[in-house]
């Protein structure tokens, strides 16, 4: 048992000294950023603060208009911080023109060229590097092969699917090699089957040049499922970075807690616990909370059940199945493991 | 319903048949091979030899053709570099500069021509090619203005960006993306400034001098002395140019989107 542990604690330390290892590419520096809008001033980013490796997948999430965007196009310099400062590869260039930065973007709705061909939306960037053609056409087979599509060269954007159009985006801004690829929620518009084999397909491309992502999603299994890193970010910064694995299971606030997973808020005395739907336990012997079930519905292959408690709390627990035998208004007991409730900082009301 | 449709294609029919005699007729006795325009004496098209051999219809066509040709080109640069500027920054001028710039369409012909007859009397320009060019490329540029600045706002910024995020330093982002993006809308606007250039009268027989003659011109002095058929014919030309340069712009919008 001994053993095993010291073993387990060695193997983290391993990796831990491998990720310290790896070289950063990216670093934010206490980024702000306000928009002033008829009078009224917002202050979207509040001192971001963060850095990447090389070859990481990183995927911002947060609730709509919480600033992904701005950040990204920060980045890109496409928009120009407050304060702060952006250094790739330690270099500063928060200041560089967009043009001359190292670092692609694939917009949201692509933002291909319409009146350019396939191949030369792929080839663009290339282009304005005077890169010769022969090495361009040859560059931009190669791509195309790599997100498999041969033969569609000479297509104008608009005859292709939305899928299509999502892998020559992702095309044109990889074939630059940037030393980071910026990714604007670049599945958001697929349906959800292309958007699981997309993201097979992002996954293999990332791994297989080791390009550096940032990626926006809305999706949270689409960020568990890709992400090396996930950065939850609220009221204008980065309020969690860590592993899925972290972020679903030690989240650090109830905000995080909520948001990824829709985790059971319970407060007791002063202390507010994150319990995951799935962990709790309806009718079994660590159950010893009052509850009364008051909302039963399918979604995602699982029934939610809503159960309120004596002093008016809701607490949700998930079941596989479309069915679970508890009728609404029924009595029951419920509670869920010691180790399965995880204390957070309670910031969401 | 099929009783209806049928009612409301006969009326739409009329109302087109109604509207349009004048004009067919107007084809059709350019054809006449008799001096009069009441009696038909058979098909002929000496009214067009005629035409092309009158040496004063010539010279006007050709101002004319100079004339909507210089003041369509002054009116895409102007218009286009003025709605480019625009975009760049936002201002609580940028709503009364573009109501002042539509207003040469919604203002009278006759008082703009007034205005101009004045304007350059004051500033004491000779009359003629000048003043016709300067006076047209001013009602031209609503045109062209307004198609573009349309454009430029349906199109957005995103497709700029993707093009400098490639790469591309701004005065390749204009001549890749951004011209490309506005060239339809420029050329339907420049289209229909030409079609307008081209068959004005009021204003250019205000601001024009004795011995500068457009087309359009020309017709209007000639219907002074009566309707001859030589005047049909011409009428005819005028007509056919404009509809095809219409049409012509009516297609490139159709491309656009
Ligand atoms: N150019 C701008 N002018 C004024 N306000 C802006 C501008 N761009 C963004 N904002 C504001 O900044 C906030 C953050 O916008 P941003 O686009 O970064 O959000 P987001 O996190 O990407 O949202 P979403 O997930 O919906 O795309 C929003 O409230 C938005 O209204
Ligand atoms: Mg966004």
């Amino acid at each position: 048992m001994e053993k095993a542990f010291t073993s387990v604690s060695a193997f983290s330390k391993c990796n831990e000294g491998r990720i310290k290892m790896a070289k950063t590419v990216l670093e934010l520096q206490q980024i702000t950023k306000s928009f002033t809008d008829k009078t009224k001033q917002t202050e979207v980013l509040k001192g971001i603060d963060f850095s990447i490796n090389e070859g990481e997948f990183i995927t911002l999430l947060g609730a709509s208009g919480c600033g992904k965007t701005t950040l990204l196009r920060i980045i890109a310099g496409l928009e120009s911080a407050d304060t702060g400062s952006v250094l790739l590869e330690g270099e500063d260039i928060t200041k560089k023109e967009p043009y001359l930065r190292d670092v692609n973007m694939v917009f949201q709705n692509y933002a291909l060229f319409p009146h350019m061909t396939v191949a030369e939306n792929i080839g663009y960037g290339l282009k304005t590097k005077k890169v010769p053609k022969k090495e361009i056409a040859t560059k931009v087979q190669e791509m195309l092969e790599l997100v498999q599509l041969e033969g569609y060269e000479k297509r104008m954007p608009d005859k292709l699917s939305g899928g299509q159009r999502q892998r020559v985006a992702i095309a044109r801004a990889m074939i630059n090699q940037p030393k980071v690829l910026l990714l604007d929620e670049p599945l958001g518009a697929l349906d959800l089957k292309l958007r699981r084999q997309m993201q097979l397909e992002l996954k293999r491309l990332q791994k297989k040049l080791n390009t550096t992502f940032i990626y926006i999603t809305h999706d949270q299994e689409e960020a568990i499922n890709m992400s090396d890193r996930i950065a939850v970010m609220h009221d204008g910064v980065f309020e969690q970075v860590g592993t899925p694995n972290e972020i679903y299971y030690q989240p650090e606030t109830s905000y995080v807690a909520s948001f990824v997973g829709n985790a059971n808020l319970y407060h007791k005395a002063d202390a507010v616990y994150a319990v995951r739907a799935e962990s709790v336990l309806i009718n079994e012997t660590e159950c010893t909370l009052d509850a009364v079930v008051i909302e039963k519905s399918f979604a995602g292959g699982q029934l939610r059940i809503l159960f309120a408690l004596s002093d008016g709390q809701k607490i949700t627990a998930s079941r596989f199945g479309i069915d679970y035998d508890l009728k609404v208004g029924e009595q029951a007991k419920i509670g869920w493991k010691e180790d399965s409730a995880v204390r957070v900082i309670a910031n969401e009301n | 319903m099929k009783k209806n449709s049928l009612l409301s294609t006969i009326y739409l029919w009329i109302v087109t048949i109604i509207l349009y005699i004048p004009i067919i007729l107007t084809v059709i006795y350019s054809f006449n091979d008799n001096k009069s325009p009441v009696y038909w004496t058979g098909f002929s098209m000496r009214w067009y030899e005629e035409l092309a051999h009158d040496r004063s219809m010539k010279e006007a066509l050709i101002n004319s053709l100079i004339l909507a040709f210089s003041s369509c080109g002054l009116s895409i640069l102007i218009a286009t570099s003025a709605a480019l500027a625009m975009r760049k920054r936002e201002s609580k001028w940028d709503k009364i500069i573009t109501y002042l710039s539509t207003l040469p369409i919604m203002i009278p012909e006759i008082i703009l021509g007034m205005v101009f007859l004045g304007v350059f009397s004051f500033m004491n320009l000779p009359f003629g090619m000048l003043t016709l060019i300067i006076a047209h490329t001013t009602f031209c540029i609503p045109y062209i203005f307004s198609m573009v600045k349309a454009r430029l706002q349906g199109i957005g910024t995103q497709l700029e960006e993707a093009a400098y995020d490639l790469g591309a330093r701004p005065f390749r982002v204009f001549w890749d993306v951004t011209l490309p993006s506005i060239l339809p809308a420029i050329l339907s606007g420049a289209i229909l400034a030409f079609a307008m250039s081209f068959d004005d009268v009021v204003i250019s027989i205000f601001v024009t001098g004795a011995s500068t003659n457009t087309l359009a011109i020309k017709i209007y002095t000639k219907l002074k002395t009566g309707v001859t058929p030589e005047i049909n014919a011409l009428a005819t030309v005028l007509l056919v140019v404009t509809i095809a340069v219409i049409l012509l712009s009516e297609i490139t919008k159709k491309k656009e989107e």
